[in-house]
């Protein structure tokens, strides 16, 4: 199909650096992270400590942030921000919030509302 | 999992903004996000059939989506609102559970002059259960046609909130993004019919 603003979309297919060396080829974090959830640096592991992947996933951590910031900022997957992070949360280097919950709460679709409502 | 206290954190809210190639989703995120909008993507392993499984690799197939976002937080409710912009025409991020699960909603941003590329987003919302309003994106130089007629050609259902916007335009934005959290609270009520919960804070 040919729109009539051409194809923008042709460079997902683009060869691109192999994702999977920051994370030395792993590919399944051991905690499942959402798109959405949050983390925060705790402050318990020294960056120096860490490898470099790690410590500059951690250096995004400073105030909470979104898993999907993580990675853009980072310029990597999802994926790999994913890996990253779930390191970090296991060695207790960064905490996480609740994921959205599947069925998320009436109470808080309600304060979603009010707070649209009050922008 | 240790429990997090809450004030540590603001509650996160996964928005969809999905919609045709060129019918302005990022720049629907760009008018409501307090960052520039930043852009990600996912490698999605979509399994194929009828491929023997030697090595537990093969059979797979790997393809990338990307996705731009943006946030805005609402301080008064400890919230932050996040909000995904699907890819154009790349009909991907359908396989992307991650960016549907736990997601409040979707808007479908719309453009008259190629309305068929609305379909399939329409389509994978309704089939997928998850709350979602179609925004009609008005473009200076499109014909405007009436609501009946767009909801005819996307035979869009009674139940699914119809609306015109400015995708440039925040308080047009933030008036999309109220009409879905509206809905998406009217979905609960057993047999509501409730249409006016629109009216201003009293």
């Amino acid at each position: 199909m040919t729109g009539s603003d051409g194809r923008d979309d042709e460079d997902f297919d683009a060869p691109r650096a192999r994702p999977y060396t920051a994370t030395k080829g792993r590919t399944e974090p051991q905690i499942h992270l959402d798109l959405a959830a949050l983390v925060l640096n705790t402050g318990a592991c020294h960056p120096d400590t860490l490898q470099f992947e790690h410590a500059s996933a951690l250096s995004l951590c400073g105030s909470p942030v979104s898993v999907a910031e993580v990675a853009a900022r980072m310029a990597q997957p999802v994926v790999v921000a994913r890996v990253l992070l779930s390191d970090l949360i296991r060695i207790g280097a960064v905490s996480s919030s609740q994921a959205p919950s599947d069925s998320l709460e009436t109470q808080l679709l309600e304060r979603v509302l009010i707070g649209l409502r009050n922008l | 999992m240790a429990s997090v206290t809450s004030d540590l954190y603001p509650d996160p809210v996964k928005i969809i903004i999905a919609g045709g190639f060129g019918a302005g989703k990022t720049t629907m995120v760009g008018s409501i996000s307090e960052i520039p909008p930043l852009t990600t993507e996912e490698i999605i392993t979509t399994a194929s059939e009828d491929v023997d499984d030697l090595a537990g690799v093969e059979g797979k197939t790997t393809t990338t989506v990307a996705l731009d976002f943006g946030r805005r937080t609402i301080h008064e409710q400890n919230l932050v609102l996040y909000l995904f912009g699907t890819p154009g025409q790349d009909r991907f991020w359908f396989m992307w559970d991650d960016l549907r699960l736990g997601a409040l909603g979707a808007v479908v941003l719309a453009d008259t002059r190629r309305l068929e590329h609305s379909f399939a987003a329409v389509e994978f919302f309704e089939h997928r259960g998850l709350p979602f309003v179609v925004a009609i994106n008005q473009f200076d130089d499109a014909y405007r046609y009436p609501g009946s007629a767009v909801r005819a050609a996307l035979q869009l259902p009674d139940h699914v909130p119809l609306l015109l916007c400015d995708a440039r335009d925040r308080p047009s934005v933030t008036r999309v993004l109220i009409a879905l959290v509206e809905h998406a609270i009217q979905r609960r009520i057993p047999g509501a019919a409730h249409h006016d919960l629109t009216g201003s804070t009293t």
